[in-house]
């Protein structure tokens, strides 16, 4: 059985970068699929050259070539971030974190409460939170770059995913708008303290969610990244 | 309706009886065993197995192992013990749509 070469394996590599498949986990796939497409058609067809056969089984893959199997790929990646994106903020809804948890939101309620939505409070926000989200971009460049040693050349699709979401961080001022909303409202003091305790669980909860994107779960790349994939330890 | 679009539906499943009845095994092997089990009256199309794959493997049902062939790298699927409980309940609607049809195509009279 005609087997083939390193030269040609690494031609179906580039065959799929140039097929717009730029992960490398996804390649990995691919490439040794259809090198057992080949090396099976070549039993049947052994005149057909390298090209001719490969063609013949890229032509398998459907009129959207690799497309599909990437999407979906990101996809079924996406729903498996998300899930432990959950797992981490349900670990906050337990004890001990659970303690933690509730200190934020009485500090917000209380916080919310004495500043009354003032212009002062809201200034002092938004520098707080520009503040933050510097630190945290700075621990995770800080991160990617001692991780820099794994495959610097090679794309990881969950690897993205993890440090990419990073960049949400800009996202952290969307719960000023909040402050905008409510300190239009005149009659401010007329709100219940059932108000301020919706508002500093929601407030909480955002945060929450983003301090996991941001440093949680970028802090245990590297143990996700080798669950994720097995052939990483082949990768450098 | 032709027959491919018949099995679509049901491929999860497939895969998952796959998986159980032959251990681990690589998308190529998958789409070869497929076609050799039923003499090549289903043949699983690339586009449509690996997001199956892939899906199964996020969602935990399937757990993946590599090894190194030359400069290739071989990814494994396994089921998992999550897998294993969804293989069941897929084949259990499986087997209830099946009975569904055959009770609307051909009913038993009774007199």
């Amino acid at each position: 059985m005609s087997k083939l070469t390193d030269e040609q394996v690494n031609s179906l590599f580039k065959f799929t970068r140039q097929h717009f498949v730029e992960f490398y986990d996804l390649q990995t796939e691919l490439v040794d699929h259809m090198a057992n497409g080949i090396e099976t058609l070549w039993l049947s067809h052994p005149d057909l050259t390298f090209e001719q056969a490969r063609d013949r089984e890229f032509k398998k893959f459907g009129v959207f070539g690799f497309m599909n199997v990437v999407e979906k790929r990101q996809a079924a990646m996406g729903s498996k971030y998300n899930r432990i994106v959950w797992k981490h903020f349900k670990e906050y809804m337990k004890v001990p974190k659970i303690v933690e948890f509730a200190l934020a939101i009485l500090a917000t309620y209380f916080i919310l409460k004495l500043s009354s939505f003032s212009e002062v409070f809201f200034l002092g926000g938004i520098l707080m939170l520009i503040v933050f989200y510097i630190i945290g971009l700075y621990f995770q460049r800080r991160r990617i770059n001692k991780n820099k040693s794994k495959s610097d050349d090679k794309k990881w699709m969950f690897k993205e995913m993890i440090y990419s979401h990073g960049a949400l961080g800009g996202i952290a001022i969307v719960p000023l708008h909040f402050f905008n909303i409510f300190s239009g409202i005149t009659e401010f003091n007329s709100m219940n303290d059932y108000w301020f305790i919706a508002l500093s669980i929601t407030i909480c909860s955002f945060y929450l969610f983003l301090y996991i994107m941001i440093i949680e779960i970028p802090k245990r790349a590297e143990e996700y990244l080798e669950q994720t994939y097995p052939e990483y330890k082949f990768a450098d | 309706m032709s027959q491919p679009s018949l099995y679509r539906g049901n491929l999860t499943a497939i895969v998952l009886q796959l998986l159980e009845t032959d251990g681990r095994m690589y998308g190529y092997e998958i789409t070869q065993k497929v076609k050799d089990k039923t003499n090549g009256s289903l043949q699983i199309k690339e586009g449509a197995l690996y997001p199956i794959l892939h899906k199964l493997e996020a969602e935990n049902f399937l757990t993946v192992e590599v090894e190194k062939v030359g400069k290739r790298i071989r990814k494994y699927y396994k089921i998992t013990e999550a897998g294993e409980k969804e293989r069941i309940s897929q084949l259990a609607a499986l087997k209830e749509y099946m009975a569904t049809m055959e009770q609307l195509f051909n009913p038993k009279l009774s007199y």
